[in-house]
């Protein structure tokens, strides 16, 4: 048991490992077509047992109603003989007195009542001498009456009529040259002569050809079906081919079909397979068999077999021609959609994707050319970003050295060296060299707050040197501030644009105020003057790409400063303006809170602000 | 891609094959079994010695699904005559003659350009020999036949007895044949063959011949049904009753026939033994043969043989016998 499992199993993996994956279309039409074959084989196989069986029972019931109808005309007209004989007998034999009276007349009568079906009526004594016969004929001479079979079988049982097997009538002399065949009815009858019994033998001899011709009807059939008529001793009494049977060129199994009960059954016999059937006629034990070979109804087994094959097939060609269809229509979209993925990996980025056939199919059509556009997007982002940051950071490069600004402040340094004030040179070269070393930074770009107040700090000092201490300026930074990121430079621009767009002008009534505080995670640096200030649609433009301005100052605009922070903190992120004519500017950096450690600057500096998020998440969990 | 095409065209391609078989065969099985002509030409057709034989190629006929046109003949008087009828059957479009040549000695037949599908010759050859497929029984066996009841009635010396012999058409080989099996067998006994009758000597005022030559004999063998039936019809008329032992003639008669008249004088007594050919099995045979040479195209049908039976008084109403002997008519 086990070890037929384990080859179970074995073949099993076998048939797994040797089908390889195939296309869709392949694998729907070839399930389909193994299913439908499968099913519509055992359809034509069930339909045709179905048929044979009923035709085998068909068969088998015609069989049997044709013998029996043949079986009662036989008996029927058996009977008729049985009364002509028993008529004779009991209306006319037992009443005569044979001394005195003849029985020709009763013997006519009844002779010429049935002549279709009679050759002869005859009563012997039992000495085998004529009493009387019709229609009158002469004896034969020298014939041997007593030791004819129809004799001796009344003889010997006596309370019996008995039925011969048919025979040539030997007994009178027919001057015609005919021989008549006839089946001898023979009775022991009872003769009575001056008041003495003695035993006599009526004989009927019944025409043989009215036997044979009620036989015929069951046989005009032209198929090879047939019915015979035999004896209780399996003696041929009519056959359609009792001349070839009698002449030994046809054979028939009548010995072994007289063992045979009555209904049907199957034989073989002379390597024929042959439906039998068999009917027993009462009184004489005949039994009338009907023969139909299995061929004879295979050959309409045949055509049946063809109807099925031929049906089977048309409908395995239509299942596998609409499986063919079914299978296409379902799978071409998808193979569709598949070239479209291949052409899209060869590198084609912007593929013509697929989009139709079914619902499912189409949809993700749909979303895979979204998907495709988006990353499409979001590529052509990335090379604009990656554009801007380049160009940022050369700005800002740029901002770290302003020749402008150098030349004025160097300018400054001389002319207060030639005016001798010295402490103030001192000062200014010390607040430059801060400033460029914080500008510098270690070539870094985020730096602490601290350091970037610190060089706000510096150049406002060399600012208000220069102009003279024409403005104010004020900070308030809160100690919490300090210690956070940002990206280096952004604080001097704003005061840049607040001195010359601001303050410049106003004749030492000018104020600027830097303030630092800490909203949440938030850090805010305002930049804050007291200038002209300026319209609100003019804001509005200050943060937009297109809109450079490039009038005084280092050129750094505002605008800088706002996409360098979103670039290295995000979108929430930048530059927020607030603006009244005649009133002020406020410029808002804002910031994330991100406390400063080398970590975090690593990050910064390697673009992972996401990482730095998940951070503060996890540390504040 | 290409390799599924290949299968399913492949597929397809069964299916179209199956069902086109399959219609063939069944347009095939609708058509009916192939049914023949065949013509059938023996001398005198309406004779009663022929019934027999009439029953047989009718049942074969039945059997093989054969048109048989068994041709109305009076007695025909050459082969001319009778292959004139062969041709004319010909034209009429028969595919099979079944013939019973009347003369053996003119030769092969003569047909009027026209092709024979199927020939059988019945009872009697034709010169030069196995030209033809032949049906029939042993003549020479036949001719024994008759000998041997002639010994067997007589004593196997037949001393002193004088036998006279009807042969019938002595044109025919079979006469011939059933002549020599007769004079060889009787050869080594002391019987005295007188006289030698062929159908010409015996026809029309045969009688009168006939009465001039029995004067001679003890016995006479007719080797033709109907030189039996002319034997007895002479017996009955011109001689007294055969069983008048004292009378002067008393005349054995042993015939060949089968007719249902010889029979019935058989039974009368009149012939002593009869030698009857199995004629209902040379009619179902050699139909038989001639449907077998058209169906399976055959140069030639095969020769069949058949038997035949010898029969007296007392063994007539056998069983065996009258199932041979008396044909079932209706």
């Amino acid at each position: 048991m086990s070890r037929i499992k384990e080859k179970l199993m074995r073949l099993i993996s076998y048939i797994r490992k040797s089908v390889k994956p195939q296309s869709i279309q392949m694998t729907i039409t070839v399930s389909f077509t193994i299913v439908s074959t499968v099913c519509m084989g055992m359809l034509g196989v069930s339909l045709y047992s179905n048929f044979v069986n009923r035709m085998e029972d068909t068969m088998s019931q015609n069989m049997e109603q044709l013998l029996d109808q043949t079986a009662i005309n036989l008996e029927t007209y058996l009977k008729s003989m049985r009364r002509i004989s028993d008529a004779m007998y009991y209306s006319a034999i037992k009443d005569k007195n044979l001394a005195t009276d003849t029985l020709d007349e009763e013997m006519n009568l009844l002779y010429e009542a049935n002549k279709g079906n009679l050759i002869s009526i005859a009563c012997y004594t039992n000495s085998g001498r004529l009493v009387a016969a019709a229609p009158v004929a002469t004896e034969k001479e020298n014939i041997d009456i007593v030791n004819q079979e129809w004799f001796t079988e009344a003889v010997g049982q006596m309370e019996n009529i008995h039925f011969s097997t048919p025979h040539v009538q030997n007994l009178f002399d027919n001057t015609s040259y005919r021989y008549y065949w006839v089946v001898s009815l023979s009775q022991a009858v009872e003769l009575t002569s001056n008041g003495n019994s003695t035993l006599g033998v009526l004989l009927v001899d019944m025409n043989y050809s009215s036997i044979e011709q009620l036989l015929n009807k069951a046989n005009t059939d032209a198929s090879s079906e047939y019915v015979y008529l035999m004896d209780g001793d399996g003696e041929i009494i009519y056959h359609p081919k009792q001349k070839l049977l009698y002449t030994n060129l046809y054979e028939e199994n009548n010995l072994e079909a007289v063992n045979y009960e009555d209904g049907s059954i199957k034989e073989e016999f002379h390597g024929e397979k042959r439906l039998v059937s068999v009917k027993t006629i009462s009184y004489t034990g005949w039994k009338i068999v009907s023969v139909a070979p299995m061929s004879n109804f295979n050959v309409g087994m045949a055509d049946l077999r063809l109807v099925v094959i031929l049906f089977v097939s048309l409908a395995m060609l239509m299942i596998i021609v609409l499986n063919q269809l079914v299978s296409a229509r379902i799978a071409k979209p998808l193979q569709k959609l598949n070239e479209s993925v291949r052409e899209w990996e060869s590198g084609n980025m912007n593929p013509d994707i697929y989009m139709g056939g079914s619902l499912e199919v189409e949809h993700l059509g749909r979303t895979l050319r979204s998907t495709v556009e988006q990353l499409q997007q979001l590529m052509n982002d990335i090379v604009v970003e990656q554009e801007e940051k380049r160009r940022s950071e050369l700005d800002a490069l740029q901002s770290q050295i302003n020749p402008h600004f150098l030349y004025n402040t160097l300018d400054s340094i001389v002319w207060m060296i030639e005016g001798e004030r010295y402490d103030d040179a001192v000062f200014m070269i010390t607040q430059l060299a801060s400033l460029f070393r914080i500008s510098l930074s270690r070539g870094r770009t985020i730096i602490s707050i601290e350091d970037e107040i610190k060089h706000a700090r510096n150049y406002m000092n060399i600012q208000k040197r220069r102009y003279k201490d024409s403005f104010s300026v004020e900070f308030h930074i809160e100690e919490e501030i300090l210690n956070c990121c940002t990206v280096k430079l952004i604080v001097q621009p704003l005061l840049e644009n607040a001195i010359y767009y601001g303050v410049e002008g106003m004749d030492g009534d000018g104020e600027i105020e830097i303030t630092g505080y800490r909203r949440e995670n938030d850090v805010y640096i305002e930049v804050k003057d007291n200038g002209f200030g300026m319209p609100e649609n003019m804001v509005e433009a200050l943060l937009v790409e297109n809109n450079r301005v490039r009038k005084k100052g280092s050129g750094v605009g505002l605008i800088n400063v706002h996409n360098r922070i979103r670039l290295r903190f995000g979108s929430p992120y930048g530059l927020e303006i607030e603006s009244r004519l005649d009133e002020g500017t406020t410029v808002r950096i804002h910031l994330p809170y991100i406390p400063y450690s080398a970590q975090t600057v690593e990050n910064l500096e390697a673009g992972h602000m996401e990482q730095i998020k998940g951070e503060d998440a996890d540390g504040e969990e | 891609m290409a390799k599924s095409r290949f299968y399913f065209g492949l597929l397809v391609l069964v299916f179209v094959g199956i069902i086109a078989w399959t219609s063939y065969e069944m347009n095939n099985n609708e058509k009916q079994e192939e049914s023949y002509r065949i013509s059938v030409i023996v001398n005198n057709s309406n004779s009663d010695r022929w019934i027999s034989l009439r029953l047989g190629l009718e049942q074969a006929a039945r059997d093989c699904n054969v048109n048989i046109n068994y041709v109305s003949t009076g007695i025909l008087a050459d082969v001319e005559e009778e292959t004139a009828i062969i041709n004319r059957e010909l034209e009429n479009g028969a595919e099979g003659i079944i013939v019973q040549m009347v003369s053996s000695e003119e030769g092969a037949l003569k047909f009027g350009g026209a092709a024979v599908p199927a020939l059988m010759l019945l009872e009697s050859d034709v010169k030069p020999e196995n030209l033809y497929a032949l049906s029939g029984p042993d003549n020479i066996e036949i001719g024994r036949a008759v000998a041997d009841a002639v010994k067997k009635d007589f004593g196997y010396e037949l001393e002193g007895k004088k036998i006279g012999i009807l042969t019938g058409n002595d044109k025919m080989l079979s006469i011939q044949q059933r002549l020599k099996g007769l004079t060889e067998s009787l050869a080594d006994t002391q019987a005295d063959i007188v006289w030698q009758l062929s159908c010409e000597q015996t026809k029309d005022g045969g009688a009168k011949e006939l009465t001039d030559q029995m004067e001679q004999v003890d016995i006479v063998a007719a080797l033709e049904n109907d030189e039996t039936e002319k034997m007895t019809d002479y017996m009955l008329n011109y001689t007294e009753p055969a069983q008048d032992e004292d009378s002067g003639q008393n005349i054995a008669l042993y015939g060949v026939g089968c007719s249902e008249k010889v029979v019935y004088y058989l039974d009368r007594g009149l012939i002593d033994t009869l030698v009857v050919p199995n004629e209902f099995n040379l009619g179902y045979q050699s139909m038989q043969e001639v449907v077998n040479q058209l169906k399976y195209h055959l140069d030639r049908a095969n020769d069949s043989k058949v038997d035949f039976l010898v029969v007296d008084q007392n063994n007539l109403y056998d069983k065996e016998n009258q199932k041979v002997l008396f044909p079932i008519v209706q």
